[in-house]
């Protein structure tokens, strides 16, 4: 049974580090805690599940569209929400309240648009097909799970250090006027790495969407929750750490729940975070955030 | 007197002489959880079936000639403190002759000294005996634990010859552990024994961990209480899990809802459970509700809407029998007396016991081919 636990907390860990990367991506290049990060993955879950249901696409056309669409949820964030407090040189702390003001809205949108209902996508939109892999009982969804993800952030990596636009979103994050007066257009920036962390969050809500059977305009607050604990023992606006600190948090997670008790399994995982924290203020990985990190 | 002043007073007296025959407004308060996390499985049904009721209600003039209903209904976000500020609001502010809801014994414990303090009747949608002993001023609508528990476990015992039970329950809500206990309790009585026993939460839905600790259990009976969609949830994932097919499954009322059925869908085959509410049962009253519930919402309604539509009959029943001009006393005495009355619930006669507690038959149900067929 371990084998099968670990293998179960190496799935929803990656993608809790896959939601968690839109997370530290933000708060890297732009020093902003995005509260509202959790309603943009409920909105991308809500527009994959819309898309099969009332537009009747099928899953991988959804599933883009939801990408898309949440990046642009969270595009319209930034440009609705955080631009308007740079511009009035708006202090870190009121840009926090104003992210809780704009999750609010967006749950109360997705709440009205529902009734409040819990949604699942229609049966047999994922096949149901299991392996039997060295005694482990391995669903075709766990892996394209853990296919998608390791696709995702291999893309998201070489987005950030081989291309262009990734060198100038890292120097925007190094020195936002040092950057500009090198020729770069932070209001590009800004809108780039917005829309990259509305695109993973919109494919994690997708994802946990389909894999836990449930669409629901609360579902976004339990995996901040999880997300901040692994973007802090990650190191905030570390790539690497964020999905190593995802997979051990959705591992130790798992295995609290499995061999100690359901009910200590948040109790462990925050315990955790708080004697890390005591240990390496910066985060467990704070060697990578160094090195790789964003900034 | 000039013409204009005597059009004044001509309407004047018109109006004086009308007034008597004015109708008499009731009012009554009701307070769901039509946000927050418990909405999505509650606070919606809940004000479908009390809608339905007032229809009902003013339609047949079930307050008695003259008098009509209206009904505050309010959002406590499923918050305890905005329930407690509520009951005060529609005590004081609001002048309710009653409250009706809450919902649930989290929600409902702590608002019901509040309305005993307040002296104004509290039919609390509620299963806690707590609720009842917290003055004269309270009442329950939902059947003890016990009731329906010790069907469950003779069932289980008996019709499905289980031995070796896995419980799962919300470990959050008070009703949820009771429920459990009392299905442990009787289980064991008959025989069983209690394999392992895995809280979960409303809010979870990740449940691969447990699915899979507990299709490694040697087990022949999976008993689940919890909200409909997260138990339906849970099935589906200890299904997906290769939970063997031959364990039988075995549930509280709960799953009684609509909305179990439409998200377990096939993982909820073979699962039995007692029920005081099913939408296909004949009594005349449920026949009305049912009728009238589709014709609006183009739906089926869920256990929460049938015990909205009963607490409103019932503190129509309360009013009429405490008479015109009845303050709340009156209405709670009247409220304490009901016997008999038809409801949608159980077998379709609904009583208060000498001790407030509420009295009517459970119904037994298995899903076959997808639909609740009767057992009892």
């Amino acid at each position: 049974m371990l084998a099968q636990q670990l293998l179960n907390g190496l799935v929803v860990g990656a993608v809790y580090a896959l939601f968690s990367l839109g997370l530290t991506i933000v708060f890297g290049m732009h020093r902003i805690l995005n509260l509202a990060h959790g309603a943009v993955f409920m909105w991308g879950a809500f527009i994959g599940y819309f898309a099969v249901t009332l537009a009747g696409l099928p899953l991988w056309a959804a599933f883009i569209l939801a990408v898309i669409g949440a990046g642009f949820v969270s595009v319209a964030l930034d440009l609705c929400v955080f631009r308007p407090l740079r511009r009035h040189q708006g202090d870190e702390f009121g840009t926090i309240v104003a992210s809780i003001g704009a999750n609010l809205i967006l749950m109360q949108l997705a709440q009205e648009a529902t009734n409040a209902q819990t949604l699942r996508f229609p049966f047999g939109i994922f096949p149901v097909i299991f392996y039997n892999l060295l005694g482990l009982r391995v669903s075709l969804q766990q892996i394209v799970i853990l296919g998608a993800v390791l696709v995702i952030v291999a893309g998201l990596l070489l987005f950030l250090f081989r291309t262009s636009l990734g060198s100038e979103a890292r120097a925007v994050a190094v020195n936002e006027s040092t950057a500009m007066l090198l020729g770069v257009n932070p209001g590009k920036i800004y809108m780039t790495s917005f829309f990259i962390a509305g695109m993973l969050a919109g494919a994690a809500g997708v994802i946990l969407g389909i894999a836990f059977n449930s669409v629901t305009y609360v579902m976004g607050d339990a995996i901040m929750l999880q997300a901040f604990v692994v973007i802090v023992l990650g190191g905030l606006g570390s790539v690497v750490g964020a999905v190593l600190s995802g997979v051990v948090i959705g591992m130790i997670q798992t295995l609290t729940t499995a061999y100690i008790s359901t009910e200590l399994s948040d109790a462990v995982v925050f315990g955790l975070l708080f004697v890390v924290l005591l240990i390496r203020p910066n985060g467990f990985f704070s060697g990578l955030h160094s090195e790789y990190r964003v900034a | 007197m000039k013409a204009r002043e005597f059009i004044v007073l001509g309407i004047a007296l018109l109006f004086a002489g009308a007034a008597p025959a004015l109708a008499e407004e009731v009012v009554i308060a009701a307070q769901y959880p039509l946000s927050g996390p418990m909405a999505s499985y509650s606070g919606p049904f809940l004000r479908e079936g009390t809608e339905i009721a007032i229809d009902r209600i003013n339609e047949t003039h079930m307050l008695g000639a003259g008098r009509t209903l209206k009904v505050i209904i309010e959002d406590n976000a499923g918050d305890r403190n905005q329930a407690i500020s509520l009951m005060n609001r529609f005590a004081t502010s609001d002048n309710a002759l009653a409250v009706l809801g809450v919902y649930g014994s989290y929600l409902s414990l702590p608002a019901a000294p509040v309305a005993n303090e307040l002296k104004i009747p509290f039919l609390a949608i509620a299963a806690s005996p707590a609720i009842v002993q917290a003055g004269p001023w309270s009442f329950i609508l939902i059947e003890q634990p016990d009731s329906s528990m010790k069907i469950e476990a003779e069932y289980a015992a008996n019709r499905l010859k289980a031995h070796y039970a896995a419980l799962v329950y919300d470990r959050a809500n008070d009703a949820s552990v009771r429920l459990k206990d009392a299905f442990a309790k009787y289980f064991k009585e008959r025989g069983g024994t209690v394999v392992s026993e895995d809280g979960i939460s409303a809010q979870d839905t990740n449940f691969a961990p447990i699915a899979t600790k507990i299709v490694s259990e040697k087990i022949d009976l999976l008993y689940i209480e919890s909200v409909p969609s997260v138990a339906a949830n849970f099935l589906v994932q200890v299904k997906q899990a290769g939970l063997d097919p031959s364990v039988k499954l075995i549930a509280s009322g709960q799953v009684s809802s609509p909305v179990f059925r439409s998200i377990a869908g096939a993982a909820a085959e073979g699962i039995l459970y007692a029920a005081d509410y099913v939408p296909d049962m004949p009594a005349p009253e449920n026949r009305y509700f049912v009728d009238n519930y589709r014709k609006r919402y183009h739906k089926d309604p869920d256990q929460n809407a049938a015990w909205a539509y009963t607490g409103m009959l019932l503190l129509a029943h309360a009013i009429h029998d405490a008479g015109p001009g009845a303050d709340r006393a009156k209405v709670r005495d009247a409220l304490a007396k009901l016997q008999n009355v038809d409801t949608p619930l159980g077998a379709g006669k609904f009583s208060y016991d000498k001790d407030r507690m509420p009295d009517f038959d459970l119904i037994v149900l298995q899903i076959t081919k997808g639909v609740p067929q009767l057992v009892k």
